[in-house]
């Protein structure tokens, strides 16, 4: 019961209720000796509740905090955007294609030689065989080569970028 | 006199990578994101700490802040799932701090209750305690009605609530705190308050 009356101070504190069930509880406030000596404490605790002041954090807050700023890129931007972990994840994965390639490169080797390199028509030198047709194909060579020209272009931005950002550096400081 | 500008020209600024902006960003709301982060942390480092792990993660997700609420409603936002993640993640027994440390502190509190700490302790030291004493969740909506004053609607938008569960949730902390600060000051409370 107090709990429900608890409820109805406290909405009328705080002037959550209806108009009627605000003049009920002033009503029962003037009359009811309970209704007046919890509305009393609510208000109370109410006021000191009002005038709490807010914690200060440590003097080195700002400058640490914003030291972690700096060193994040401008919210938004393309560099903001890039997840890291897919980036990762796409260096994976061409690392452990790279790495099979390789691998099945190396197994499929045929090393009692299959073709012969004359150097001074005097001596021969035997090169494996070779022969990776069985396990690739037009589509993933193309996507090598497409790969290749892409990093190749990425490469070379960076590369052309390098001085302006030297440049940058040198005016900064 | 210099006017006050406002949250969402500094984010615009932010935005447009002026990051000193931000520094005045912080410096507005650190304050209330540090108070808020000790209600759930209990101490001031690990406090500090999600305070500026949620001021990392503003800056961050700036960009997406939608601007029909306050800058600070979403702000308190990060603040509160940044301090949960936090408790969970330091396994904070915070039934413990309620039930145990906290009245052993209490008994000797009440000791100098009797031994004249009226004038001693004031009021508001009293309800600290008692802030202190409650679980997270209720002392996190308390600070956010009372110190940010908050209305109910943004109370339930920083804490992903509707707003008539804000109003159950702040009337239940409101009764859990007044029972913490009967506890705290016995039969005396009344003449305190």
């Amino acid at each position: 019961m107090s709990l429900m009356i608890e409820k109805r101070i406290w909405e009328y504190i705080d002037g959550s209720c209806s108009l009627q069930d605000a003049k009920d509880v002033a009503g029962l406030i003037q009359t009811d000796p309970e209704y007046a000596a919890l509305y009393q404490e609510l208000t109370a605790l109410n006021e000191s509740m009002e005038g709490f002041e807010l914690d200060e954090p440590s003097m080195s807050f700002n400058r640490n905090l914003m030291e972690k700023i700096s060193a994040e890129p401008v919210p938004g931007s393309l560099k903001s955007l890039i997840d890291k972990r897919i980036i990762n994840g796409i260096a994976g994965f061409f690392l452990v294609t790279i790495f099979a390639l390789v691998l099945i490169a190396i197994l499929k080797i045929d090393w009692s030689g299959a073709y012969t390199l004359s150097i001074t028509g005097s001596s021969t030198l035997k090169l494996p065989n070779l022969n990776l047709s069985s396990s690739t194909s037009n589509v993933l060579l193309t996507g090598l080569y497409f790969f290749d020209a892409i990093l190749g272009l990425y490469l070379l931005d960076m590369w052309l970028r390098r001085p302006e950002k030297i440049k940058k550096i040198i005016h900064n400081t | 006199m210099q006017t006050k500008r406002p949250d969402t020209d500094l984010i615009n600024a932010v935005l447009a990578g002026n990051t000193s902006a931000y520094g005045e960003i912080v410096e507005r709301h650190k304050r209330f994101v540090f108070t808020l982060a000790l209600r759930f942390a209990k101490n001031r480092e690990d406090a500090e700490e999600i305070a500026q792990d949620c001021f990392v993660k503003a800056y961050r997700s700036l960009h997406t802040f939608q601007r029909s609420s306050k800058f600070s409603t979403w702000l308190y936002s990060i603040v509160y799932t940044t301090a949960m993640t936090f408790i969970r993640r330091k396994k904070l027994d915070t039934f413990s701090l309620d039930d145990t440390d906290k009245h052993l502190q209490l008994a000797n509190e009440e000791g100098d209750f009797r031994a004249d700490a009226i004038e001693q302790k004031s009021r508001k030291e009293y309800i600290t305690k008692a802030i202190d004493m409650l679980m997270p969740d209720d002392a996190a909506v308390i600070t956010l009605f009372y110190l940010a004053e908050n209305s109910l609607e943004e109370i339930g938008k920083a804490l992903g609530i509707e707003t008539n569960a804000a109003k159950v949730k702040l009337h239940r902390a409101r009764h859990r705190l007044r029972e913490k600060l009967v506890h705290l000051l016995k039969h005396e409370v009344k003449e305190l308050l």
